[in-house]
């Protein structure tokens, strides 16, 4: 009885962890086989896998301030990201990941050199 | 009828069984410290950390809070700036954690696995993989390159641009 008692209080630390996090932008995969629940936490909905399930996916913020070109200090946009990806697989598993990724200021920047035609070194596959 | 040797043979397997089954379930991993064997490997621009646990696995990092039961094997991607190539190698029972916040990282969990960081937690039992290869604050800017394939770390390569007028 101890020892449930034990798990369930970790259970409740690591679950109450979840809500210390900071909204942040996210690149990631996930395969699931088996039975998987799960809340996500950006839109505030749930799911339940009983058997297969992979996804490869971006989240990106929704709502961050400091807009261009608006005077006013409470508003809010998406937050700039840039984002390239190239993932292998092996039957029905994600085996490599290849990532460009610029957020913030250098996304701008780096969606300005490129549309501009300027050279970069990062950012190969958006080249022609 | 079991003869006697026959007897106390499948009694000794049967004790061996019940203290590994005992033992993993048992041990217990937290963070960088417990029943745990590591490999580090320097890669281009990155060092690749893969960690190996059986058991019980609490992890209290932001970006990988949770807690396994079972065969886990995790994997973190550092900068490897201040990470000295001394340390490449294998380590047991506690690993060398680099400066840095780790860049990606890839868990395998065969068992139980609850995970509490965002965006998705959840609890699963049986298979679990899972790879973040970022994780970017709202307000922060950033570039970076990433290449990497999980089982195979020296493959890894790493370009973080601190200054995107020079990329």
């Amino acid at each position: 009885m101890l020892r449930v008692g034990s798990i369930l209080g970790l259970l409740a630390i690591v679950v109450a962890l979840a809500g210390c996090e900071a909204s942040q932008l996210y690149v990631g995969a996930d395969t699931v086989i088996g039975v998987n629940a799960g809340v996500n936490t950006e839109r505030t909905a749930g799911h339940f896998i009983f058997g297969y399930d992979r996804n490869f996916a971006t989240v990106i913020p929704k709502s961050v301030p400091g807009v261009k070109d608006n005077p006013d200090p409470n508003a809010r946009e998406a937050m700039s990201a840039l984002s390239c990806s190239k993932v292998t697989t092996d039957g029905i598993f994600l085996t490599g990941f290849k990532e460009s990724l610029a957020t913030g200021g250098a996304a701008d920047a780096y969606a300005r050199k490129i549309q501009q035609g300027q050279p970069t070194t990062m950012f190969s596959c958006f080249k022609q | 009828m079991l003869s006697d040797s026959r007897q106390h043979t499948l009694n000794l397997a049967a004790l061996t069984v019940s203290v590994a089954v005992f033992g993993a379930t048992a041990a217990c991993t937290i963070d960088n410290v417990g029943l745990l064997a590591a490999y580090q490997t320097h890669a281009d621009g990155a060092v690749v950390i893969d960690v190996y646990s059986v058991g019980g696995d609490l992890r209290t990092s932001g970006g990988d809070a949770g807690l396994s039961a079972g065969a886990v094997r995790r994997s973190y991607v550092f900068s490897s700036d201040g990470v000295p190539p001394a340390d490449d190698g294998w380590h047991f029972l506690t690993y060398p954690l680099p400066p840095s916040d780790p860049v990606a990282l890839n868990a395998t969990v065969i068992g139980l696995d609850v995970r509490a960081a965002a965006p998705e937690p959840g609890i699963t039992l049986g298979y679990r993989a899972t790879t973040v290869l970022a994780r970017v604050a709202a307000d922060q800017s950033v570039t970076q390159e990433l290449a990497y394939w999980p089982d195979d770390p020296k493959r890894t390569r790493l370009r973080i641009c601190k200054e995107p007028a020079l990329c």
